[in-house]
């Protein structure tokens, strides 16, 4: 990995203004949780820089106007230090797309399904070389991924996934234009809720199935055995690969955003489907935009309508809102019941509609469906009724801004 | 006073295309597209061997073995590297829908089917070829342009000389990290419970 001179400037930098931004931020107001929607939305423009610091930093000498390349990966975090055992990067909760360019960490969705499919008995993927078994692999990227979960939970999902911060920033506009947002019923919204662990489940056995060549010896699906251009890295790989990704609207996002500030080569925005059925690539890519689409409406009319339904979301609910990481995750939303008076404006508030912080008793009212954006502590008017809780420390707590007289309301 | 082994002069054959390299038995043969030369050539059962091949344009192959049957093989290239990876790659031409058995010295490291890629007319192929244990590739009913190309990844990125710990030293620490994480989380917990006790059996 070769850091080029700006590094050494621009990193200390961004260091130093998202500290000082959020010191100043969250220590210049007298009450913790008045500005907690701002600092979230700092937070998270923070962690797309992070995220995606090699557009930054480069390197720029890598050809990103290759059609049909591969992005360049090298500043992949880990990528030099975890070797070619695990060279796809650190897995982190957040949708960190695999595909766009100058990305840090790696989304476990798209490592889940390629080191079940294509990369299960392959010991060469695209453009790395993998020393470990498909198996291994998967074993490193759920550890990973259940390790950040059980130290935060689906803060991940609220203030770091650079998918999320796209969903708010359409909130604000809708907003802005002052138009009421919609809301599901709670038997739709539970219904959403439990479609994510469909749908996770669906693509990974839909992996495996696409996967039978390289695990079995034989393809059950015809078509899906290795195929594509001679001497190409996709030739080591089946027609489908990744089949979550040829769906999930967070990739043409990027690629759309990368294409217009010149990162990427327009020709990404096919799908980089090789073999005999390379028409069917075109066919996905738009598969692939219209959900984009459809998600982009239905998060302006439903706040963090995609968060609903997201499989990395419910990846990593399972390892921090379910018995027993429930009971030992480290970040946790808290309940006082003496304080809570049931007057609803935290399940009103709440992006998901969660309803576990109005329904449940006191304690860890902390819920597959919350994401932790302290939206409901921000809002919630009894002082100490509901608190954001980091290894045990009160990092955020509600407090009462009805007695305040400023005459503040919340808008959801 | 030194005196100098006797050394022999390496002599090598030269070939060109109009030469054809016939297997009366399996009405097949086997020329080459470009001229080239070989240490040696030998007709053992069906298959000639070469050795020291060297195919102009392409790097040398020490041991290559080929047998067709049924079919014509025209052969083009060898290469050592593909893709910036270490590798061996015989492309060849082949009229007729026959067999070819082939071994290009990869030796017993080539069993594993992961590391082989055969490609015919820009696709890959996964069906209508084998690899036997000692490295011998057995195509059947392909015809065109083939490629046929060993990586070796498996043998050589298993790390297998290396201490189980060293091999899976990933593995392991992420295994260690999330074995810490829940150690520190349970004892929060545990300590948080027993302070919410704590304070509800104050009166």
């Amino acid at each position: 990995m070769t850091w080029q001179n700006p590094s050494y400037i621009v990193l200390p930098i961004y260091v130093a203004v998202v500290l000082v931004g959020i010191i100043l931020i969250y220590r210049l107001t007298k009450d913790k949780t008045k500005n907690v929607s701002s600092l979230r939305l700092f937070v998270q423009v923070a962690a797309v820089f992070a995220l995606f610091t090699g557009l930054v930093l480069g390197p720029f000498d890598v050809p990103i106007y290759a059609p049909l390349g591969i992005a360049p990966r090298s500043l992949l975090l880990g990528g030099n230090l975890l070797g070619n055992q695990f060279p796809d990067g650190i897995s982190l909760p957040v949708l960190a797309c695999y595909y766009p360019n100058g990305r840090t960490v790696t989304c476990p969705i798209w490592q889940l399904q390629a080191y079940i499919f294509p990369f299960w008995n392959y010991a060469r993927g695209y453009q790395v070389i993998y020393s470990t078994s498909g198996l291994e692999k998967i074993g490193i990227v759920i550890g990973l991924v259940a390790i950040a979960a059980i130290i935060l939970g689906r803060f991940f999902c609220g203030w770091l996934c650079p998918f999320g911060l796209y969903q708010d920033v359409l909130t604000r506009i809708r907003k802005a234009t002052r138009l009421r947002h919609l809301s599901f019923s709670e038997k739709t919204n539970k219904a959403l809720g439990q479609s994510r662990w469909v749908i996770i489940a669906v693509f990974l056995i839909l992996s495996v199935i696409f996967a039978s060549y390289a695990i079995f010896g034989h393809q059950i699906v015809p078509g899906t055995s290795p195929g594509g251009p001679e001497g190409t890295e996709a030739g080591n790989v089946g027609f489908l690969n990744e089949p979550f990704c040829l769906v999930c609207p967070m990739r043409p996002l990027c690629v759309f955003i990368e294409c217009a500030v010149g990162s990427m080569n327009w020709s990404y925005v096919r799908q980089i489907i090789y073999g005999p059925f390379w028409t069917l690539g075109g066919y996905v890519s738009s598969i692939n935009i219209a959900i984009l689409v459809a998600v982009t409406a239905l998060a302006l009319a439903y706040r963090r309508f995609w968060c609903r339904i997201c499989p990395l979301g419910a990846l990593t609910a399972l390892f921090s809102s379910f018995w027993p990481f429930k009971e030992i995750t480290l970040t946790r939303l808290e309940k006082d019941e003496e304080k809570c008076t049931k007057c609803g404006v935290c399940k009103r508030v709440c992006p998901t509609q969660a309803t576990a912080a109005y329904e449940q008793k006191g304690g860890n009212v902390t819920e597959s469906r919350c994401m932790l954006c302290a939206r409901c502590v921000e809002a919630c008017p009894y002082k100490g009724a509901l608190s954001m809780k980091i290894v045990g420390k009160t990092v955020m707590t509600s407090r009462n801004w009805l007695k305040e007289g400023n005459g503040r309301s919340y808008s959801d | 006073m030194l005196s100098c082994p006797n050394t022999l002069a390496q002599t090598s054959t030269a070939f060109v295309p109009a030469d054809k390299f016939d297997i009366p038995a399996n009405n097949g043969a086997i020329n080459f597209a470009v001229n080239g030369s070989y240490s040696t050539a030998t007709f053992e059962g069906s298959t000639w061997t070469f050795t020291n091949l060297l195919i102009n344009g392409s790097e040398p192959l020490q041991n290559l073995e080929i047998s067709t049957e049924n079919s014509n093989v025209t052969i083009f290239s060898y290469h050592t590297r593909i893709l910036d990876f270490p590798s061996d790659q015989l492309r060849y031409f082949v009229q007729g829908r026959g067999q070819q058995i082939i071994n290009i010295g990869v030796g017993l490291q080539g069993e594993s089917n992961v590391d082989w890629v055969v490609s015919s007319n820009r696709s890959f192929i996964s069906n209508g070829w084998t690899v036997s244990h000692n490295g011998t590739v057995t195509l059947t009913g392909l015809t065109g342009n083939i490629s046929i190309t060993y990586f070796g990844f498996t043998n050589q990125l298993t790390n297998s000389n290396l201490p189980f710990y060293e091999q899976h030293s990933v593995a392991i620490a992420v295994a260690v990290l999330f074995a810490v994480t829940v150690a520190v989380a349970i004892t929060v917990a545990v300590k948080r419970r027993s302070s919410a006790g704590e304070t509800i059996s104050d009166d």
